[in-house]
Order: C-alpha cells, then sequence, then structure tokens
C-alpha cells in the first residue's frame, strides 16, 4: 500500500503562489502549520527579501524619486531603516494573522491559528518576492509592480480564505473584504508612521 | 398578526415619483460631474486639452467638478433616498409633496446654473462653496424648504422612536444650514461679486469650519442615514446595535464639529486651534469606526445574499473604503505627517477614496437596491451590475496607490534642500516626477466613470417602459406606536 505523502506550508511553495494558488492552500489545510513553525520557517526569510534588496540598491543607487539626483543616505541610516522595514513588515505579519484569527468566530471560520498565520504568509508572498525590486530603488518603478502584486495578493485572499476557513464563498467574502479593509487602513498607518519618522529626522534629510 | 399592529385608515400612497427624479438627476450629475474629473486628470497629463479655451481651464472646470459631483450627484442621492426613507420609517406620505417638488427643481436649477456660472469664472474663491452670494440665497431658501418637508414628515410620523437614519438626516440638514449660511456671508458689490464678511485668518477659520463640517455632515453624517436604512434593509436583518448606532451619532456630532483647523497646521492662526484640531481629529476616529464596526456586523449575518446581490456587494466594499477614510484623516491631521501631507495629491487620493470608495459606491448601492424595488422590475442586466462592480473598485483602487505614490514624491521633493539650504527641486522637475502617477489617475477615472455609465444605461433600460409602483405605508407594530406610550402612561 503507498503512502500518501502529506504536502508540507513550506518555503518551497513560495512561487507557487503566482501560478498554482491552490496548491498553496490545499498544503495549508493539510499540513496544519503551527504559527511558530509559519513565523520561523517562512515569513522570518521571506521577509527579508525587501530589507536587503531595499538596503543594497539604497546603498549602490540610491532612492529615485522621478529627480534627476537621488536620494542618497548615509551607510549607518540605510542599515537602520532596513532594520526598521524589516520589523514592521513582521510585526505587520503577526498583527494581521491576529486579526483574521479574531475575526474567524464572526465568519464561521473553521481552522487553526497556524492556518490563519500560513495564508496570510501565503497572501503576503507576491508583494515579499516584489520586493527585489527594491534592488533599483526607482519609486515609479516599483509603485508599477507593487501595484499588480498587491492586486494579486488581494485575490489570494478572496480565493484563499474560504478554502483556509472552510466557511464557504459569501461568507469568505465578507471576511476577505474586511481583511482588505485592514489592510488599506495598515497601510495608511504604516505610510503616517513613516512620514511621521521623515520629519523627525529619522530617514532623508527634510528641511521641516 | 393583525394585533400586534394598530388599526388605522386606508392611509395614501407614498410619494415616490420625487424620489425617483432625485435618482434620475443623481445618476445625470454623477455622468457629468465624473467626466469633468476624468478630463480633469487628462489635462494634468496632456495640458494642451484646455484647448486655450477659459471655459476648459483647470481652475473653473475643477470647481464644476466638484460642485456637479458632490451637491449635484451626492446632494440629489442625499435629498431623494431621505424623502424614501423618512416615510417609510415614519410610517407617513411625505409632508407637503408640492413643497419637496420646489425642492428638487431648486437644487436641479441651483446645481446648473453654479455650474454655468462656474464655468463662466464666476466665484466667490471659497472652496467647496463657491457660489456667489444670489446663488448662496436661493440654496438657502432651497435647503429650508427641505428642512420643511423632512421634519414636517417626522412631526406628523405614525411612530413613536425616530429612527436612526433620520437622525442623521436631521444632522446633515441642520449643520449644513449653519455652516452654509454662516460661510457664505458675505457684502455683495455687484450681482456676480461680494466679499467674505469675514477677514484674513479668521475667514479662514470659518471656511474651513465650513469646509471640513461639509464632509462631515453632507459627505459622512448624511451618506451614513443612507447606510442605515439601505444596508439593514438589503441585508435583511436589523442593525447589529441600534444603542451602538445612537452612542456613535452623538460622539460624532460632538466630535467632528471641532476638527476644521486641521487643514490649517502652520497657517496663521493660533497653534493652540491647529492642536485642538488634530485632537479632535484624532478622537474622530472612535465614533467613525464605531459605525463601520455596526454596518460590518450587520452584514456579517447577511453572507448567503452575497453570491449574487451587486447591491450588497457595493455596500460591504464601501465601508471598507469608509474604514479607510476615516483612519486616514486623522492621521493626515497629526502635524508631523500633515507638513509632508499638505497640498499633495496625497489629500486628493485621501478625498477620492472617502468621495469615489465610501460616498459614491454606498451611493451605488443604494440605486441598485431601488430602482427595480421602484420600478417593480429587475434590473436589465444584473451582468453589467457586477462589471460596474469590478470596475468600480478597481479604479478606486488604483486612484488611492496612484495619488500615494504622487503625494509622498511631492511631499519629499519639496521639501528636500540643497547644500547652501535651498529649495533642491524646481516646479518642473518635480511635475516631471509625478507625470506617471497623473496617467495612472487618468487610468483610474476612466475605470471609475465607465463603470458609472454602465450603470446609467442599465437604470434607463431597467425604467423604460416601466411605471412606479404605488406602496403604502405598512401598518405600525403596537410597540413602536404613539398609543402604546400612553396607554403605558394611563
Amino acid at each position: 500500500m503507498s503512502e500518501t505523502r502529506t504536502a508540507q506550508f513550506s518555503l518551497a511553495l513560495a512561487p507557487a503562489v503566482f501560478f498554482a494558488p491552490r496548491k498553496v492552500f490545499s498544503a495549508i489545510s493539510e499540513s496544519r502549520p503551527s504559527p511558530a513553525r509559519v513565523f520561523f520557517g517562512y515569513a522570518l526569510w521571506v521577509g527579508l527579501v525587501p530589507p536587503i534588496c531595499a538596503g543594497f540598491g539604497s546603498m549602490l543607487f540610491g532612492w529615485r524619486l522621478g529627480a534627476e539626483e537621488p536620494v542618497i543616505l548615509s551607510p549607518n541610516m540605510i542599515a537602520a531603516v532596513c532594520a526598521a522595514y524589516y520589523l514592521a513588515l513582521l510585526a505587520g505579519f503577526v498583527l494581521a494573522a491576529r486579526i483574521v484569527l479574531w475575526m474567524r468566530p464572526t465568519y464561521a471560520g473553521e481552522s487553526t491559528p497556524g492556518e490563519c498565520f500560513a495564508l496570510i504568509a501565503a497572501v503576503g508572498t507576491p508583494m515579499m518576492l516584489c520586493g527585489a525590486l527594491h534592488l533599483y530603488p526607482s519609486f515609479v518603478l516599483n509603485v508599477a509592480f507593487f501595484t499588480p502584486a498587491f492586486l494579486w495578493s488581494v485575490y489570494l485572499l478572496y480565493t484563499g480564505l474560504p478554502l483556509v476557513l472552510k466557511n464557504g464563498a459569501e461568507r469568505g467574502m465578507l471576511m476577505a473584504t474586511s481583511t482588505v479593509g485592514f489592510f488599506l487602513v495598515a497601510l495608511a498607518g504604516f505610510l503616517a508612521l513613516v512620514v511621521i519618522l521623515w520629519t523627525r529626522g529619522f530617514g532623508p534629510p527634510l528641511g521641516v | 398578526m393583525n394585533a400586534a399592529v394598530t388599526s388605522a385608515a386606508a392611509p395614501s400612497a407614498f410619494e415616490d415619483r420625487i424620489v425617483v427624479a432625485f435618482i434620475r438627476a443623481a445618476v445625470l450629475w454623477a455622468v457629468f460631474g465624473m467626466t469633468a474629473g476624468v478630463w480633469l486628470a487628462a489635462e494634468m497629463v496632456w495640458p494642451i486639452l484646455n484647448l486655450d479655451l477659459p471655459w476648459l481651464s483647470f481652475g473653473r472646470l475643477r470647481t464644476v467638478h466638484t460642485n456637479t459631483v458632490i451637491f449635484g450627484f451626492g446632494g440629489s442621492a442625499l435629498i431623494g433616498t431621505s424623502f424614501y426613507t423618512v416615510q417609510r420609517t415614519c410610517h407617513v406620505r411625505l409632508f407637503a409633496p408640492k413643497l419637496a417638488w420646489f425642492v428638487y427643481w431648486g437644487w436641479q436649477i441651483g446645481i446648473a446654473l453654479g455650474a454655468l456660472t462656474l464655468f463662466m469664472g464666476i466665484t466667490s474663491g471659497k472652496e467647496y462653496a463657491e457660489l456667489e452670494w444670489p446663488l448662496d440665497i436661493a440654496v438657502a431658501v432651497v435647503w429650508v424648504c427641505y428642512a420643511v418637508v423632512f421634519f414636517g414628515t417626522v412631526a406628523v410620523r405614525r411612530t413613536r422612536p425616530i429612527y436612526v437614519s433620520n437622525w442623521f438626516y436631521g444632522a446633515l440638514i441642520i449643520v449644513v444650514a449653519m455652516l452654509h449660511v454662516v460661510n457664505s456671508l458675505a457684502l455683495p458689490v455687484a450681482l456676480t461679486k461680494s466679499y467674505p464678511l469675514f477677514a484674513g485668518a479668521q475667514d479662514a477659520v470659518v471656511e474651513w469650519w465650513y469646509g471640513h463640517n461639509a464632509v462631515g455632515f453632507f459627505l459622512t453624517g448624511g451618506f451614513l442615514g443612507m447606510m442605515y436604512y439601505f444596508l439593514p434593509k438589503q441585508a435583511g436583518r436589523p442593525i447589529w446595535s441600534y444603542r451602538l448606532s445612537i452612542i456613535a451619532f452623538w460622539a460624532f456630532v460632538f466630535t467632528y464639529i471641532w476638527a476644521g483647523p486641521h487643514h490649517l497646521h502652520y497657517q496663521a492662526v493660533p497653534e493652540w486651534v491647529q492642536t485642538l484640531g488634530m485632537v479632535m481629529s484624532l478622537i474622530l476616529l472612535a465614533p467613525s469606526w464605531a459605525t463601520m464596526v455596526n454596518g460590518v456586523m450587520t452584514l456579517s449575518g447577511a453572507w448567503q445574499k452575497l453570491r449574487d446581490d451587486v447591491a450588497l456587494k457595493f455596500l460591504v466594499v464601501s465601508l471598507a473604503f469608509y474604514g479607510l477614510a476615516t483612519f486616514e484623516g486623522p492621521m493626515m491631521a497629526i502635524r508631523d505627517v500633515n507638513i509632508v501631507s499638505h497640498f499633495t495629491e496625497w489629500t486628493v487620493g485621501h478625498v477620492h477614496s472617502g468621495a469615489l470608495g465610501w460616498n459614491a459606491l454606498v451611493t451605488f448601492g443604494t440605486l441598485y437596491f431601488l430602482v427595480p424595488r421602484l420600478m417593480g422590475r429587475g434590473l436589465h442586466s444584473p451582468r453589467a451590475a457586477q462589471v460596474h462592480f469590478v470596475l468600480a473598485v478597481a479604479g478606486v483602487m488604483l486612484y488611492i496607490v496612484a495619488m500615494w505614490g504622487a503625494g509622498v514624491t511631492q511631499g519629499l521633493l519639496w521639501l528636500s534642500l540643497d547644500e547652501a539650504g535651498e529649495v533642491k527641486h524646481s516646479f518642473v522637475e518635480v511635475m516631471d516626477a509625478v507625470a506617471p502617477y497623473y496617467f495612472l489617475r487618468l487610468l483610474a477615472g476612466v475605470l471609475f466613470l465607465s463603470g458609472t455609465v454602465l450603470m446609467a444605461w442599465n437604470f434607463f433600460m431597467t425604467a423604460s417602459g416601466a411605471t412606479l409602483v404605488p406602496a403604502t405605508p405598512a401598518p405600525v407594530p403596537t410597540a413602536l406606536a404613539f398609543q402604546a406610550e400612553e396607554s403605558r402612561r394611563g
């Protein structure tokens, strides 16, 4: 009798979010990973892509906002900004997973906490991998690619949430919309926080 | 079942013809105003599109756009839906229907003349209050008549409680009257020219007391009135927490009125006034989100209807954008954020996440609920309505992202200094830097407008050949009737 191999939710599955998302969601449901396993085995590593690429890109090319001269930061400032970026991404990941967990009873979701963590990890993967574009930190280029990556993440959320939480297409749609609402709010909050840091002297030098 | 309701003589039918008229006007103004918006977005990409005509210059067309979408589309939708709602929640026919028709024609002629004068360059120069004094007086008269019709209907109601929608619509009517009258006080020097009664910093404070509370009570409070009636109706469930809706209403009314000075950070007004505006803006998040949670939780039990129900989809997504806009606003009111975001396209993006994402989507959801019911037949093309939903949501998302990009770029470049401490980047350089985002914004506008045109066609086809379905007030449940209160006291 041949033994059925259970698909594991692991780093090897990261590229599959682009061409076989259902395979990723089945792996989440089948392997039922723990939150710690998702965090230490997946999020911690995928989340490294944007800050590392941003670090190298900023040092090599500087941030290009569309003006002729790029914004050049000191190596120390780049290291500090990248470390803060990494911490913010990880905090955002945990917060988003906790939000899904919090909403789960309202929308009759049936999943383990680890599955909720894995769902958010999978949904965030396109944007994290798109972070490789920070290697050439042109703002326009990054917006041009992050916009479709964000839309793909939203698509993953709407298709994956009802599958992982097993709460049906309609409840899933409502819960996914609430989650998108949270993402938009988190994005606006992150933007505001970053601007406050800029005006307090952490980041590009501004005449304020 | 009859025992649970009060007996009454056969009531006369609701005055719904006026609701249909307002819906028709709202849709037409939406198409006109949004076309003007798309044209403006195109002018930002290809300035030659002003065709060297003063009427199409950005300064004039922009005010035509804002006035026709806010007051033409939004105003017609608010007045029309308030007439629909107040009749049904008060269980009586509209008070003074002839006066209501005067309100309809007065409002439409006022908006049309307003657009015409703005095209001609006749303006008071006050943002969102550009109309000159004769039109200001006419608008005030029409608005007072609207108040008489609305509150007259509430006064002759057959139910003891006043439903929460009517509280929000009522606040809209009272506060907008107050704002409009005070902010429009001016000394006329000719038929088409006047000067504000207030001067300098005082004028600025009054203008933004008006401006921000127009956002608060017109674009937020009024549309919350709409949401509180049509969302539970379409979901087929009562509001999740009626108590929370009332608490949120009073907190909202108390807090909003103070928030205006956040538009005047770093301006020549006392710093404590700016700080007060900022703090009250942050506090405002609580009542705003209480309302959002109430809406989301009301919907959470109506999941089974979402498969085909486009009206409910619009309402669900509008709440998400309401959450975003009411969070982003307080963030931008923080002085440290405002110094970067003010005067940039970030503000324009914020306004549109509210105006398109919240106001327009909640209105579209309401209209998709109303039109088939009023016409007594299904929507001509449910598929077109689904396409409209996708176009509208994609349009808003793209708009917000484009304006975040443009706003951050502008904020950073404008504030960058060179070694000598001088402004580092020229105006033209910054304009060049944001050009790609302006193109994205145009694309977003085209998507959104296409959806609106599709909706207009769908409604036209649904209504053509159909006649208005007469509706009469439902019997009043005994527990809600005045007699119940009297018998308890007796």
